[in-house]
């Protein structure tokens, strides 16, 4: 039986949102060594810097600024390396977080109610994004 | 194998050590505003205090303007807020936070250049990056300790225009950029004159080479209306205040108020290379256009000091170490293509760890600019930190402070620490004073704040008034520098311990006429006093001679 198009374009979304969730999966992996290596990195330059600190730093940087840019530039996997959304993304995130909280802040939000909410809005934007948006980078999609 | 990646890491590592660790005595947390260096920085420190205690910038706060506390949030605010948040993340201190973002920032540019030159030629990018360390080069390196944050920050997400422009042909970039140009605008204004004029210079380039298409006019007007978005609130502030104060006027200008600059000659002999590189990246253009010229462009940027920018010129030399590692790494490529080896990429990493270590002051080679090692506690120190603390925890939030002579108060944003309106006794009568011997109830004071943007307030909706204009009544906004009378103030702050003994005792001469009235000593450590004035208006200074 001749499959409509209609399920055939839903089958292959979902195939669409599987590769980009395993991509996703794979590239957390890389997250994971590169917070690692960043934080083995932190404590030997800083080396009067207590482990506590150092790790909050570490979480700190990642969480506000490395994630959030980093999901969004994952929109753009296809077309650049994992290197150059990882470094665009900090500076993404910087951009980002940066100026959403300036705005947050002045519409009453208090700062130090941001630092949980605001990474997490951008991260799951990013994530939304990747999910909903077919990414021009690759039309056979 | 790829040794990129550890490269990188260990590049950055190294960044971390040379700018960041050497300076903050290898931690980021301290017991008080370390390694600041000049009035300037404490300006950054406490207006980023002063955001992280209101929660928001919708206020500057007043005791950064005088006392006015209806003065809007004028200052580009995104370096403040990274720090801020940093701060509320990790428990550590806004004022060792801040500054460690600013330092975050500029390694981070090193990078994003990396990868706009990566996107060309790999090899030419690991050769460049050498060329980076030398952002902790002495010249450089003072805009960090000496306060010129924003600037830094901005140009972080300057080179990130240069990236989107590398990307624009990928899908959507138009939205990067659009974002890149937003925070640009909101970390330091001056800078997005120059992204603008880049997107508007590399359009020129595209249609000279008879590619520029409506594509490109339809993708810059969204960037456009993004960053427009971004930013609108923070330039309208801008426009009707800093704007207003300091319009554009054309003059050359040689001097940065005795700020070092940075000159193309030094960077003495690696300027070799950087000329090769600069002759060849012409000869290249067409292949390696946007770094090509984004280098020639920043290297016009840093003479605009001819036409009217003045200080706007000079910070962005500050990042010619950056900016032109593409010209390095393109001389070091040109004289090493034609050497016959399978592999140019090992013999790029090996010349690139080579300049590594020359740059880094490991092995000495005549001639080459090097870092330099800057570890200093910086002006503030342990005893006037809890003093300043002590006035910004114990005084009612209306108090008014007066601080006479003391070494570190020259740098004036470091009074700002007491959370408090304050003025300052001017050396010069001080002196002057002294050396008559007399004790007087009226000495010549100033009141240090940042008139940059004439304190702007909301008169109503989108209305911006000046208080700096409107309110020359105002008992702060009189001509300078006017005899006030110390009895009008609630506290006064002593220095027991000046490098001049003389000046010291003089304070606490002073401080024990204040005492006679009924003045009481509420805070001493060993080196300030703070009194709590007894008889504020009226008589609280036993005047004469002595």
């Amino acid at each position: 039986m001749a499959m409509s198009a209609e399920t055939a374009l839903k089958r292959g979304l979902f195939r669409m949102k599987e590769e980009i969730m395993n991509k996703l999966r794979k590239e957390s992996a890389y997250l994971l060594i590169a917070f690692a290596a960043f934080l083995i990195i932190f404590k030997i330059v800083f080396y009067n810097e207590s482990m506590l600190n150092s790790i909050k730093i570490s979480a700190a940087l990642f969480w506000m600024f490395v994630l959030p840019g980093f999901f969004i530039m994952f929109y753009w996997n296809e077309s650049i390396d994992f290197i150059e959304r990882l470094i665009i993304g900090t500076a993404l995130g910087l951009g980002i977080i940066g100026s959403a909280s300036y705005y947050l802040g002045i519409m009453g939000l208090n700062i130090k109610y941001q630092t949980i909410i605001l990474p997490l809005c951008f991260i799951l934007l990013g994530i939304w994004i990747n999910i909903m948006g077919k990414n021009p980078n690759n039309p056979q999609k | 194998m790829n040794i990129e990646k550890p490269y990188l890491l260990l590049f950055f590592g190294l960044m971390l050590f040379l700018g960041v660790s050497n300076l903050m005595d290898h931690r980021v947390q301290h017991d008080f505003p370390y390694a600041y260096l000049a009035s300037d920085a404490f300006q950054q420190q406490t207006r980023a205090d002063g955001i992280a205690d209101a929660g928001n910038y919708r206020n500057e706060p007043f005791y950064i303007v005088k006392g006015f506390k209806d003065v809007i949030g004028y200052y580009p605010p995104l370096i403040h807020h990274l720090g801020i948040l940093m701060h509320f993340a990790t428990g550590i201190p806004a004022y060792d936070t801040a500054y460690f973002m600013v330092f975050f920032s500029a390694i981070l540019a090193a990078f994003v250049m990396y990868i706009i030159i990566k996107s060309y030629n790999k090899n030419i990018a690991i050769l460049s990056l050498p060329l980076s360390i030398l952002i902790f080069s002495d010249k450089s390196y003072i805009g960090f300790v000496w306060g010129h944050w924003a600037s830094i920050t901005g140009q972080l997400f300057l080179i990130c225009v240069f990236w989107s422009i590398v990307r624009f042909e990928m899908a959507k970039s138009e939205v990067i950029l659009g974002i890149f140009m937003g925070a640009l605008a909101l970390a330091h204004t001056s800078e997005l004159v120059y992204g603008i004029a880049f997107v508007g210079l590399y359009g020129v380039w595209l249609l000279s080479n008879k590619k520029l298409n409506t594509k490109f006019f339809k993708k810059t007007a969204i960037a456009a209306a993004i960053a427009i978005v971004i930013s609108i609130y923070s330039l309208y502030i801008f426009y009707n205040s800093f704007m207003v104060v300091n319009p554009y006027e054309f003059e050359v200008s040689k001097d940065w108020g005795g700020t070092p600059i940075f000159e193309i000659t030094d960077f003495h002999l690696l300027l070799a290379f950087m000329a090769i590189g600069l002759i060849a990246g012409f000869l290249m253009i067409k292949k390696i256009d946007v770094p090509v010229l984004a280098g020639i462009f920043m290297l016009l940027v840093g003479y605009t000091n001819y036409i009217g920018f003045g200080i706007r010129a000079f910070q962005p030399r500050l990042f010619w170490p950056i900016y032109f590692s593409i010209f390095f790494g393109i001389g070091l490529y040109t004289l090493i293509k034609y050497i016959p080896l399978n592999s140019k990429t090992i013999l790029a990493f090996c010349l690139s760890i080579f300049f590594v270590l020359a740059i880094s002051n490991v092995i000495f080679i005549p001639n080459i600019p090097t870092y330099s090692k800057l570890s200093n506690q910086g002006i503030m120190d342990s005893w006037h930190w809890q003093m300043f603390q002590w006035i910004s925890k114990n005084t009612e939030i209306d108090s008014k402070i007066y601080f006479f002579y003391g070494d570190i108060y020259g740098q004036d944003a470091i009074l700002r620490n007491s959370k408090r309106l304050h003025v300052q006794v001017i050396p010069d009568d001080f002196i002057a004073a002294l050396q008559n011997r007399t004790v007087k109830r009226a000495y010549w004071t100033e009141a240090p704040a940042d008139h940059g943007a004439g304190f702007p307030y909301f008169k109503s909706f989108l209305n911006i008034g000046l208080h700096l204009r409107e309110d020359t009544n105002y008992w702060l906004l009189q001509p300078q520098p006017p005899y006030i009378d110390i009895c009008k103030f609630d506290y006064l702050v002593f220095d027991r311990a000046t490098r001049q003994e003389a000046l010291a005792q003089y304070n606490l001469i002073i401080a024990n006429q204040m005492i006679k009235k009924g003045a009481q000593p509420v805070f001493q450590n060993e080196v300030s006093i703070v009194l709590k004035n007894g008889n504020v208006g009226g008589d609280c200074i036993e005047e004469g001679t002595f």
